[in-house]
């Protein structure tokens, strides 16, 4: 009877530690790729896994308490991004649980915070500490990534606890002063030298904290955390991203032109950063610099289309962005790509750059169409304007563009469109009291006469252009036609009553300013087809809708001019110099006469002098 | 009343056997009986052949309670027998009766064995070949079969973690389990203990000792006798909820289980040679695992018990689970599959069918991913072998073409290498190695200086001897500057070839020209030191031969060219010579070392002498360039380790530079940005650079990338600094440019301001007039002008170097 000795968990450990460097020289080989595979980074994930499972398939114990925890680490490491915190907290729980075993403490509770406490005084000047101190930085790092920096307070001043009790307890020195052992074993391999993962953390949790600050509105105080980052060891998008904080905590803070040079800073550092491109679009817009505006838009565009091309996936083990919590995710988001597109073209045709503009909005209802989405029913789930409104700007383009058969499809769309949802006419009854639900769906198709008005009244002004008078007229009655379906029964409807809300106001004002647009146009065409009457009545509806607007009365004293009443030609001449049209703000489809340059009443003006002088004499 | 029934039920043959035991009444006692089921396909349920049920035992006095059955084979018949052991339990005796059946035939039982124990039987009961009926009571192991004549023991005592058959020859019965050692030795020992030949082994070729705790039951899956060593497949479950694979000993791998306490492990052969590894639980659970994946397949709970068998007659294994049912039928609720094609139900609701876990799934996302690569791959070769043929075939056919312009004395055109796609092997270029201009004479003619000598001082390190000469050039277009001692002028006048190396003085930017004497310079461009910066000429020469001489006082000449004398054509520069001084060398001082830096022995000083002494090592030592790189990772702290870790020193004059206190070696480095730096090593000779070099390497992360420069990129500016250098040239001298005498006109016109007012004015008209035509067409100033333009080149290439040097890294 042969028996042999007792060696065998020795050999166990030989073997299972040359399996663990095997997987990680896998691992390394396969990341000093270009590309790394995908598959390879699972497989190794799934390997150092089992590994795990054998190893704690059997009693913990010290002699491979070493083995154990740095191949936890590593499966945690791996395992980030294949499955969620929650569950890989629940392995390092019971990680630290057979930890404990094996130092032969128990510990009832599984309460991560007793649990650590336990640990760190089991293990206080072991030889296992490194290692420890391994799971220690897992620990962190997960309660970081849940943005539960209390935890990691308390955590990290009980590593820290041979120091003097009475300093007070803050974070930021608390990472600063932390002693972690961090020495490295080469007979067992790690994914990621702990060292390194420190600093990660270190600078992460800096970051973090400055976020917080940032959402509590202490722009200040999130400065000084970023500045400290800023002079942490840090992955090159992190550093850029930690520029872009800075910028915007600057911007926060009043300070534009500081917010600019540090988007300026984040995008040397990293020309993948789009936050801080978005952002300074945002600044310059603030700023009124329309071309820079555009200038960032559009390189954030072109960015953004680079980047979906080429499928991005994670190049390092631990990525900074889902360290820093999700506040900074969200923070540094940046819009979907039509948004940016619209954003873009909008602001082209807003500050007069139209033939850009137009090939943006040609671009977005491309995409748009080619995501097949409904006109009318896709709702306003992003903060894109609603789709009828995008078409309605892409066909003002066109329009101002001279591409008035384009405009006249692309309005077509639009009436063809909201054609099922026009109601017969919308009352909008300020007494009657509303729910909101209700006053949602009057809104809602206060919206649709809106839009199937708008889009025949720059259907009319397209065929105005072709010269074509008869169809301008036809399109210009129907916009009549369409906007009258809405009326109120307050005469006073300006006035906020229950019920009606702002956004009610809002559109009853575009509504009569759509209205007194058609009503001129018509005017206008009448009078070229010399129906002087059928001109002044609309001329004269057009001037009650949109009180001291000058273009219509220049055309009214026209009007009147040839209808050979000269006296009162002469007072809306008058009236026409004194009253400064108001302002009002009309969405970017409805602002056909922006300014008074609009038509050339020169002739009208040398013969309103010479009645003048001819009175006067 | 209604009968207690205790229904037993055991695979026979692809049949159920199912084993009843009815207490009917205290006073009439109990009766075991059996009956055969079988699977009807076309009704999908089991259905009795035989009505009636045939008895095995009957006993009017005691309790009866069906322990266990099994199939075991029956050596005199030598073939697989259904085996029932009952127990019989007489009331107010404290004994057990046990009777061991074994069914012959469909109706008959035979009795194998009885015995009376004075205990119930409770660990590990089984029955394996014989049939021989073994159990396990407090570490004593019993059997009994009907070869042997009543209970036997074991001679040795031993914790039992599995009993069962190894498909061996000569042994087969095998206990396996930890043997309680004599009490002098406190390790246990895991043992495998042959029941035939009383052998015992170490158990470590079945399942490591470090199991023994945990392994709750066990399964040999395969084992033969090698060498007298067994090797062996064994399927452990273990208390810590995992299902573990050991192959001779090794863990192969690892499954985790969704449940606690395992029973037993079976194994079904389904078809596609797929085995399912299938693990009963107590409180009815069961959980089914791929073999060769070694992941969950699927589970079940509430089962009652699991048959498994070819009850359906295709040739492979099902399970036949029997789940809780209320009714009376034995097999009333059933699941009868093999996880692939065959799946009847009964009596359970749809709800509860196969739920295949997400494992499964994934397995078969996997499989067809690796189809796909496989695939893939298949193309890639196919392409690349189609390829190969085009190229043979044209190979072929030039050949056949050489071939008939041969034959037909033709001659043959030989297409190029670029039409045939081919790349040379060398590259054939040009040798247009740029000769160095040679200094054609030296004319002693002196020149009264274009230079201004400030101080001339001399440091001696090792063999060699250093001079400088701090001096302020005053006329701009002083070119290649160089400098040289004149050994004894009372002998042959020698003149000792040194090395120079300009530098500005104070030492603060450092613009270095290095290369081999004459240095050229460009600091005519440079309209900051036009004026009058010093410069500092810092010549390298061999101390030997100035000592052997004898000579202790050696006169300094300094040689340079410029560019005064227009005359000449550009190429021939009058190269002129100037006396600067001399210096005394004593073999004194050196051996005591006076003319040794001091700055390397105190990193502190902040002294003109310690700025010498830079500028003396920086002419003196070599100098390499070393780009260091990070791509996504700031860098480390490079500083620091030099620092820290070689323990370099900050010099106090120039914090850019690190000293070596033990050795002579200095280091600078320069961050341009968090990602990018350039580390200038100088040092004395190539091994001192290795060294450094390896230490440097070995601090770096692997991230870091380390490539040595031909000149640092930063001294040549970047690509944009040497643009925005253009530019500011082209806005800022421009105006220089312009002739500007209108201050003077202004003048003029004032003084003449007297009699005849419209003469005046009329002249005046015509001042002003020819004054805004030069506005508007500006004279220039020739030399001015010549010189910006030059300037300009100078830019220029400056820019064309940079992006040359940017270049390969686009």
């Amino acid at each position: 009877m042969t028996v042999e000795g007792k060696f065998e968990s020795d050999e166990e450990v030989d073997r299972w530690s040359e399996e663990n460097n095997n997987i990680i020289v896998t691992w390394k080989q396969n990341e000093r790729g270009l590309e790394p595979n995908q598959n390879v980074r699972k497989r190794c994930c799934l390997e150092s896994l089992k590994l795990l499972q054998k190893i704690q398939g059997i009693p913990a114990a010290t002699e491979r308490l070493k083995l154990e925890m740095t191949v936890s680490y590593n499966t945690f490491l791996f395992s980030l991004s294949f499955s969620n915190a929650s569950e890989i907290e629940e392995s390092l729980t019971h990680s630290l649980l057979r930890v404990l075993e094996a130092a032969g403490s128990q510990v009832s509770s599984s309460d991560p915070v007793r649990l650590w406490k336990a640990v760190l005084q089991t293990f206080g000047t072991s030889v296992y500490v490194p290692y420890v101190h391994k799971l220690l930085l897992i620990q962190w790092m997960l309660w970081l990534m849940q943005c539960q920096l209390e935890k990691v307070l308390t955590l990290l001043t009980q590593t820290n606890h041979k120091r003097e009790h009475s300093a007070p307890v803050n974070l930021q020195t608390e990472t600063r002063n932390l002693a972690l052992s961090m020495e490295e074993d080469s007979s067992l391999m790690v994914a990621m030298a702990a060292k390194d993962l420190k600093d990660l953390l270190h600078i992460c949790t800096v970051v973090c904290q400055g976020v917080e600050q940032m959402k509590m509105e202490k722009y200040s105080e999130a400065l000084e955390a970023f500045q400290e980052a800023k002079g942490l060891p840090s992955p090159r998008s992190l550093l850029a991203q930690i520029h872009t904080l800075t910028g915007q905590s600057f911007a926060k803070l009043g300070q534009p032109h500081c917010a600019l040079h540090f988007y300026r800073k984040a995008v040397e550092v990293d020309c993948a950063c789009h936050s801080a491109l978005y952002q300074s679009a945002l600044v310059f817009r603030q700023l009124g610099n329309p071309k820079a505006e555009m200038e960032a838009l559009r390189l954030l565009y072109s960015a953004v289309q680079l980047q979906s091309d080429k499928s991005s996936s994670s190049t390092s083990l631990v990525c900074p962005a889902t360290l820093s919590g999700e506040q900074m995710t969200f923070i540094s988001r940046i819009p979907s790509p039509s948004l940016i597109l619209h954003s873009l073209a909008h602001t082209c045709v807003f500050n007069g750059s139209i033939s850009d503009g137009v090939e943006y909005y040609l671009d977005l209802l491309a995409s748009l169409q080619s995501d097949g989405k409904d006109l009318i029913l896709t709702g306003n789930g992003t903060s894109l304007p609603r789709i009828p409104v995008v078409y309605l700007e892409a066909a003002f383009a066109l329009l101002k563009a001279e591409r008035y058969s384009d405009a006249l499809v692309v309005c077509e769309e639009v009436i063809t469109s909201t054609l099922d949802f026009i109601p017969e006419r919308v009352l909008l009854d300020a007494d009657e009291k509303q729910n909101v639900a209700d006053s949602d769906v009057v809104l809602e198709n206060v919206d649709f006469v809106l839009w199937a008005g708008a889009a025949h009244l720059l259907q009319a002004q397209a065929h105005w252009k072709l010269k074509d008078t008869k169809e301008a007229i036809t399109n210009f009655t129907r916009a009549i036609n369409h906007l009258v379906k809405v009326f109120s029964k307050q005469k006073d409807w300006k006035q906020k009553y229950l019920g009606n809300t702002e956004a009610m106001v809002e559109r009853m004002v575009i509504l009569e300013a759509a209205k007194g647009q058609a009503l001129a146009g018509r005017g206008l065409c009448f009078l070229e087809r010399g129906q002087l009457k059928e001109a002044l009545r609309d001329l004269h509806l057009s001037l009650q809708m949109t009180p001291g607007c000058k273009n219509i009365k220049m055309w009214l004293t026209e009007v009147l001019w040839r209808l050979d009443r000269k006296e009162e030609a002469l007072t809306h001449w008058r009236e026409a110099d004194r009253d400064a049209p108001k302002s009002v703000i009309l969405p970017l489809y409805l602002q056909l006469w922006p300014d008074d340059t609009a038509f050339d009443f020169s002739d009208l003006k040398k013969k309103m002098e010479e009645y003048v002088q001819a009175k006067t004499t | 009343m209604a009968a207690e029934r205790h229904i037993k039920m055991l695979a026979v043959k692809g049949e159920v056997l199912a084993f009843q035991c009815k207490t009917r009444d205290h006073r009439k006692g109990s009766e075991v009986s059996f009956q055969s089921l079988s699977f009807n396909r076309d009704s999908q349920s089991f259905s009795v052949r035989d009505r009636t049920s045939s008895p095995i035992h009957k006993d009017s006095s005691a309790e009866m309670v069906i322990v266990h059955c099994c199939s075991a084979l029956d050596v005199q018949q030598r073939q697989k027998v259904p085996c029932v052991l009952l127990r019989l339990c007489k009331k107010r005796t404290s004994a057990f009766r046990y009777k061991l059946y074994s069914i012959c035939t469909s109706t008959d039982a035979k009795l194998q064995a009885e015995f009376v124990l004075p205990y119930e039987i409770r660990d590990n009961i089984s029955i394996v070949r014989g049939p021989t009926f073994i159990w396990s009571h407090e570490n004593a192991v019993f059997y009994v079969s009907s070869q042997t004549a009543g209970v036997k023991e074991l001679p040795i005592s031993i914790r039992v973690n599995f009993i069962g058959e190894l498909p061996l020859r000569q042994r087969k019965i095998v206990i396996q389990g930890a043997q309680n050692a004599p009490s002098d030795q406190p390790n246990v020992q895991n043992v495998l203990y042959f029941i035939e030949d009383g052998r015992c082994f170490n158990s470590a070729c079945f399942v490591p000792d470090a199991y023994s705790s945990v392994i709750q039951c066990m399964m040999v899956f395969s084992a033969e006798e090698v060498d007298s060593d067994l090797r062996s497949a064994v399927l452990v479950a273990t208390s810590m909820k995992q299902l573990v694979l050991f192959e001779s000993g090794l863990p192969r791998d690892v499954c985790l289980l969704p449940y606690e306490q395992p029973m037993n492990i079976q194994i079904v052969n389904t078809l596609k040679n797929d085995c399912l590894v299938v693990v009963t639980f107590s409180q009815g659970n069961v959980c089914t695992v791929w073999k060769d994946t070694f992941q969950v397949a699927c589970c079940w709970t509430g089962v009652r018990q699991l048959l498994i068998d070819d009850f359906v007659g295709c040739g492979t294994d099902q399970m036949l689970l029997v789940f809780e049912s209320s009714s009376e039928e034995p097999l009333s609720s059933f699941l009868l599959t093999d996880l692939c094609a065959i799946t009847y139900s009964c009596g359970r609701s749809d709800d509860e069918e196969l739920n295949a876990s997400d494992a499964a799934q994934e397995n078969h996302l996997l499989t067809v991913q690796a189809l796909e690569s496989r695939l893939q791959s298949g193309l890639n070769v196919l392409e690349d072998l189609q390829r190969d043929v085009a190229v043979k075939d044209r190979l072929l056919q030039q050949s056949l073409v050489a071939l008939n312009d041969l034959v037909s004395g033709r001659e043959h055109f030989i297409s190029s290498p670029q039409q045939e796609g081919l790349v040379s092997l060398w590259e054939d270029d040009d040798d247009d190695d740029p000769g160095d201009e040679e200094d054609h004479g030296m004319q002693t003619e002196c020149a009264e200086g274009a230079l201004k000598v400030h101080r001339v001082w001399r440091r001696f390190i090792g063999q060699s001897l250093i001079f400088g000469v701090v001096l302020t050039t005053t006329n701009t277009s002083v070119t290649n500057i160089s400098a040289s001692v004149v050994l004894d002028s009372r002998q042959s006048a020698a003149v000792m070839n040194t090395k120079t190396v300009i530098l500005p003085f104070p030492a603060s930017d450092a613009s270095v020209a290095h290369g081999p004497s004459p240095v050229k310079i460009r600091r005519s461009d440079c309209s900051a030191n036009s004026g009058g910066s010093r410069l500092a000429l810092v010549a390298v020469t061999e101390a030997a031969p100035l000592l052997t001489s004898g000579s202790v006082r050696c006169p300094i000449m300094l040689h340079y060219s410029t560019k005064e004398s227009s005359g000449s054509p550009a190429g021939e520069k009058a190269r002129l010579s100037q006396h600067c001084g001399q210096i005394s060398l004593d073999l004194k001082d050196i051996s005591m070392g006076k003319l040794h830096p001091r700055l390397l022995r105190d990193c502190k000083l902040n002294t003109d002498e310690a700025r010498e002494d830079l500028l003396s090592l920086m002419a003196l030592l070599d100098v390499c360039f070393f780009l260091v790189e990070c791509l996504d990772h700031t860098l480390a702290d490079v500083q620091g380790w030099l620092q820290e870790s070689l323990r370099f020193e900050r010099l106090e004059i120039d914090p850019s530079f690190t000293a070596d206190p033990t050795g002579i070696r200095l280091v600078r480095w320069e961050q341009n940005s968090p990602f990018q730096g350039i580390l200038s090593v100088y040092c004395r000779d190539e091994l001192s650079l290795l060294h450094f070099l390896h230490s440097l390497c070995d601090f770096l992360p692997v991230s870091h990338d380390i490539q040595p420069l031909e000149r640092p990129r930063s001294l040549a500016g970047s690509l944009a600094q040497t643009l925005q250098m253009e530019i500011q040239t082209v806005t800022q001298d421009l105006c220089s440019v312009l002739r500007s005498d209108e201050g003077a006109r202004r003048e003029e016109a004032e003084s003449h301001a007297s009699s005849q007012p419209i003469q005046t004015l009329r002249e005046e008209w015509l001042k002003e007039r020819g004054r805004y035509n030069e506005r508007l067409r500006p004279l220039l100033d020739e030399t001015r002008y010549s010189r910006l333009i030059e300037r300009m080149i100078h830019r220029q290439l400056d820019a064309d170097e940079a992006a040359l040097m940017e270049a390969p890294c686009l």
